[in-house]
């Protein structure tokens, strides 16, 4: 990246309160060692309990999300290890007082209007209402077919004490971008 | 086998479940990518034994700080099997910090469909 254009993303990183911030293969390790960064920062500025739990949990869920169903992917084998890497960007920032945390990635375009319409049901719903959904969820989804908006959206839904914002821009007939932000204060 | 031990990792919780003694202990923290993997062993060797023993008492203690949602699913899968062992006298106690509140719910929301089991909240003030 040229200079100026660092200076740029540093300068956004700045103004959106961004303090961790993520763009590559998302990997399980990678998504410990940010965990762990996140847990320190939380020790660091004596976050409250509660709150820091909700956003290493949404995190973590967002993250597990782009590595489940991302389809900007690298798949090539090590011996006998398959490995399948998936791109997705993960970032983690502040908006006053309440807690952001993003998550950008590529999805199959068939799969976009299954996953408004789940969300924008999800985000309506009152806290019985998620709880009675969240229940329903364990019971019935099947574990294979949880592809679009199932039991980790419920999940991060209960989480996110502030809501939850998101949108899908077209790419191909195949592809399009997911993004979502949580919020949590 | 009289036993199942499984250290903790940073992803996946201490496995201690005692044949003899009829206690099993899951505790930590639990977000493998992939629970079902993580998890499967685990759930066979307790549907064995929970088929082989007749009015044991069955001691089952969940001692998790946090876990991601394909751990819920299996968490809803073990009180299932749990429920489900008639022939036993089966307590679950659920252990959760004292401050958190949706481990709580969770907790409450997995118990609603026992009938035989026994569930105890257990609330900790320490990380366990």
């Amino acid at each position: 990246m040229h200079l100026e254009y660092m200076l740029a993303l540093r300068q956004t990183i700045e103004t959106q309160k961004i303090f961790l911030c993520y763009s590559g293969y998302i990997t399980e390790e990678i998504i410990t060692c940010m965990g762990c960064a996140l847990r320190h920062k939380f020790s660091v500025d004596n976050t409250d309990k509660k709150v820091a739990r909700s956003v290493f949990a949404v995190f973590i869920e967002l993250a597990q999300n782009v590595m489940r169903y991302c389809t900007q992917r690298d798949i090539g084998c090590q011996g006998d290890v398959i490995l399948d890497f998936r791109y997705g960007i993960l970032i983690v920032g502040k908006n006053n007082t309440d807690w952001v945390i993003s998550c950008a990635n590529v999805i199959e375009t068939v799969d976009v209007e299954k996953i408004r319409l789940s969300l924008n049901y999800i985000k309506e719903l009152d806290r019985q209402n998620l709880r009675l959904l969240h229940k329903k969820a364990l019971r019935d989804e099947p574990h294979e077919s949880s592809k679009g908006a199932g039991l980790g959206f419920i999940e991060i839904a209960m989480r996110a004490t502030k809501g939850i914002a998101f949108e899908f821009t077209h790419i191909d007939d195949k592809h399009s971008y997911f993004t979502i932000a949580v919020y949590i204060g | 086998m009289k036993s199942l031990k499984i250290n903790r990792t940073q992803r996946t919780p201490e496995i201690d479940f005692n044949l003899e003694l009829n206690t099993f202990v899951i505790k930590g923290e639990s977000y493998p990518e992939d629970a079902r993997k993580f998890y499967k062993p685990i759930i066979e060797f307790l549907e064995v034994h929970l088929n082989t023993v007749q009015n044991a008492d069955i001691i089952f203690d969940f001692e998790l700080t946090y876990f991601n949602s394909s751990t819920s699913k299996i968490i809803s899968r073990l009180f299932n099997l749990l429920e489900n062992s008639k022939d036993n006298n089966v307590i679950i106690n659920w252990h959760y910090l004292e401050d958190d509140d949706y481990m709580k719910e969770l907790g409450e929301e997995l118990a609603d469909d026992l009938a035989y089991a026994v569930f105890n909240n257990v609330p900790k003030i320490f990380p366990c």
